[in-house]
Formats: structure tokens, C-alpha cells, sequence
């Protein structure tokens, strides 16, 4: 078959073109040939991707947008990012300096809430989803509450993490950060105590917000 | 309809449905950053990520196109999905593997219509190359007749008779096809 008598078939074939009698012998001939099968499956899924005004508008607004983007570096995602101990020894200490001198120099006396709300930060969401497992869709749930600032559903989300997995102590301490974002710090120091005393990798972090918590129920 | 879980996000994907294009300015600075940092620690580069985020944004088009969308998680979020599945897959193409199990990385399902333009895009990537490749001409006449326009108006929209149309159609898509089937990735695909 020549090739412009082929592409007619094809397309006379895929466009529904053809009598019975017609088609019958071409998928005949596709049954026999798996190079004209092939053939055909590929006119077939270029009819599908290359039709449509509107994709290629997008893909033409896609490529202009690429060229003018630029970005500041992104920060990691997908660790456990550990700040060195020494570092938040010296957040810690200027946090300490900073209750000092509102004592000592009592410039604009700055209150609890103040001092809370300068220095208090949601920490980077570092947890991630894995494949099949159950927990997937909880776990989704959890960090999009906490990314969006949902802290009373982040919290109810992280327990129900717990509850199918109460060894994970990254749950805890993102439910206890949920807790102290959403003003409620005695629940966070009930839950940041045990990390802080414990032996886990956020041991550093959780002592930070636990002086936060202190800090926003105004107990030091 | 579209529904998302904020104002600013049914904006931004109203907005990409419309190809316009500051909104989809505002979706790069959203979701961008994120995927090249993920994709730069899971053996990719910057142009990687542009490129998956590119066809993330289709394929997520595609989908609105179809009609009633719901998004049940942030835009960023589900941006952030959509391009790690995109890129686990190009992986598992290209028979490469991270540089950690597999477990240890995310690969969330998606519905599985999104799932199946997942699986395709690679294959769709390829031939976007090679269509864009093509003369103005030969896209148009063929992007036109992937639509079904009769050749007769596509020769009257070019200002030419429908006989040389039908030749020139045939010639670019020869030229698309063989383009295509010569370019090493698509066997690469098939056979995966």
C-alpha cells in the first residue's frame, strides 16, 4: 500500500468513514500487520493530543510565562531539616536576652503576646505522603490544614494520625505546633514536654516552642 | 464549575482554563519553587521541573476542560502531586531509578483519569516536540484537520484549492509521524 493510500485509510478508518464490509477487512488486515496496527494507533493518539484550539493557546501562554518566570532559591522539602543544636541554643539565648531586656529597659513594654507573635513561626512542613498506605488521605489532610493555616482541623488531623500510629512522634509535634499556633498552649506544653524530655529528633525545636508556650501563657 | 477550597484558587484555575496569562504567572510563583527543590533532590534539573510543571498545568487543564472540577486539597498541593507522579513516571521510563526506595518517596493516586494523562504525557510531550517543529503551515493545516474542519474551508482559510491541501496535509503529517517514529523515546515508551 502507498503511504498517502495507507494515511487515508487510517484516517477513513478512525474518523468511522468506512462501510462495514470496508472496515471489516481493514481491522482484518490490522489483525495480520502489527506494524499498520501500530500505525494506527499512533494517527489515532495524535488526532487526540494535537486537536484543540485551546491547549495549544495554553501551551503558547505556558511557554511565554516559562521564559519571563524567575524565582528565589525554594526552600528543601521532603526532610527533616535539623537545625544545629548550637543554633537554636543561640535562638533560644536572644529570645532570653529579649524577656531581659524588656525587664531592664522597658522601652515600649511589649507584651506576652507581642513578644509570642514576633518570634513565633509555624515550622516547615517536613512530613510527606507514602504510597499505599491507609494513611495516605489523613496525612494529606493534616498538611494542607497546617499549610493553610487551618490549625483546629490540623490538630483533629494530626490525632487521627496518632490514633493509627501513636509511636510517630512527628505527628505529635506538628499537632502541638497546631495547638500553640491556635493560641491554645497549655495543650501544646502537654504534648511539647514529653518531646522536649524524650530523645527525638525535633528534641531541639520542641524546646523552642515550648518557651513559646510558656511565653504566650505568660508562665516564666 | 469549578470549586476549590479558596476564592484565590478557583481564581488561579479559572484563570488557566482561560490561558490568561498573569494568573498563570501567579500559579508559577504559587507551586513552582516547591517542585524544582523536590525534583532537584530526585535526580532532576531546573529545566526538569519546568518541564513536568508544564505539562502538569495541561494535563490539570485537561481535566477542567472536561467540566465540573472539585479540588479537595490546595492548588499548591495538588500542583505539588501532579508533578511528583509526573516525574516518578518519567523516571520508571527512562529505567532510572533515585537515589532512595521507592517507598520512601511520595507516589499518591490520583483519580484516574488525571492518572491515565499521567501516564500519557510523556508520550504527548513527544509529540508536541515534533509538531512544534513543524512549519506554521503544517501545524495549522493539521491542527485544523485534527478538528475536523472539512478541507475545503481549511483551503479557503489559507487561500488555496482543497487538491493542494490534501497534499500538503499528507506531507506534514508524513513528516510529523516519521519525526516521530524515529525519535529514539517513542520506542523507548512503546515498550513500556
Amino acid at each position: 500500500m502507498k503511504e498517502a493510500e495507507k494515511y487515508e485509510k487510517i484516517e477513513r478508518y478512525l474518523n468511522g468513514q468506512m462501510s462495514d464490509a470496508e472496515m471489516e477487512r481493514f481491522e482484518q488486515s490490522m489483525g495480520k500487520d502489527a506494524a499498520l496496527r501500530n500505525d494506527v494507533q499512533l494517527h489515532r493518539d495524535l488526532a487526540q493530543t494535537l486537536k484543540g484550539d485551546q491547549v495549544h493557546r495554553l501551551r503558547a501562554t505556558l511557554k511565554e510565562v516559562d521564559q519571563k518566570w524567575t524565582h528565589a532559591p525554594a526552600k528543601k522539602e521532603g526532610k527533616v531539616r535539623l537545625l544545629r543544636p548550637i543554633t537554636w541554643l543561640a535562638i533560644a539565648a536572644t529570645m532570653a536576652l529579649l524577656v531581659v531586656s524588656y525587664f531592664v529597659f522597658q522601652p515600649a513594654r511589649p507584651s506576652h503576646q507581642d513578644l509570642f507573635a514576633e518570634n513565633f513561626a509555624p515550622y516547615p512542613m517536613v512530613l510527606n505522603q507514602r504510597s499505599g498506605t491507609p494513611v495516605d488521605s489523613i496525612l494529606q489532610a493534616a498538611i494542607d490544614a497546617y499549610e493553610r493555616g487551618s490549625f483546629v482541623e490540623a490538630t483533629q488531623q494530626f490525632q487521627r494520625l496518632q490514633d493509627l500510629d501513636s509511636n510517630n512522634f512527628v505527628y505529635r509535634f506538628y499537632q502541638g505546633l497546631s495547638f500553640l499556633a491556635n493560641q491554645e498552649a497549655g495543650k501544646a506544653i502537654s504534648i511539647l514536654i514529653p518531646l522536649v524530655n524524650g530523645k527525638s529528633k525535633l528534641k531541639e525545636q520542641s524546646q523552642w516552642y515550648l518557651a513559646l508556650a510558656y511565653l504566650q501563657i505568660k508562665d516564666f | 464549575m469549578i470549586e476549590a477550597q479558596t476564592v484565590d484558587d478557583e481564581q488561579l484555575l479559572n484563570g488557566l482554563l482561560k490561558a490568561d496569562h498573569q494568573l498563570i504567572a501567579k500559579v508559577y510563583d504559587l507551586a513552582l519553587p516547591a517542585v524544582i527543590a523536590w525534583i532537584k533532590e530526585n535526580s532532576g534539573t531546573e529545566t526538569d521541573a519546568r518541564d513536568v510543571f508544564q505539562e502538569a498545568l495541561i494535563a490539570l487543564f485537561q481535566k477542567l476542560e472536561k467540566g465540573d472540577f472539585k479540588l479537595t486539597c490546595t492548588l499548591k498541593s495538588f500542583l505539588r502531586i501532579i508533578c511528583r507522579n509526573l516525574w516518578l513516571t518519567r523516571l520508571r521510563n527512562k529505567g532510572k531509578m533515585l537515589g532512595k526506595p521507592l517507598e520512601e518517596v511520595e507516589f499518591v493516586q490520583l483519580d484516574n483519569d488525571l492518572q491515565d494523562r499521567i501516564e500519557r504525557s510523556e508520550r504527548e510531550r513527544l509529540f508536541y516536540q515534533h509538531f512544534d517543529a513543524l512549519g506554521e503551515n503544517c501545524r495549522k493545516i493539521l491542527q485544523w484537520f485534527f478538528d475536523k474542519i472539512p478541507l475545503k474551508t481549511i483551503a479557503q482559510r489559507l487561500d488555496s484549492t482543497e487538491g493542494y491541501i490534501k497534499k500538503r496535509k499528507f506531507l506534514c503529517k508524513e513528516k510529523l509521524v516519521k519525526a516521530i517514529q524515529a525519535d529514539a523515546r517513542f520506542n523507548e515508551l512503546k515498550n513500556n
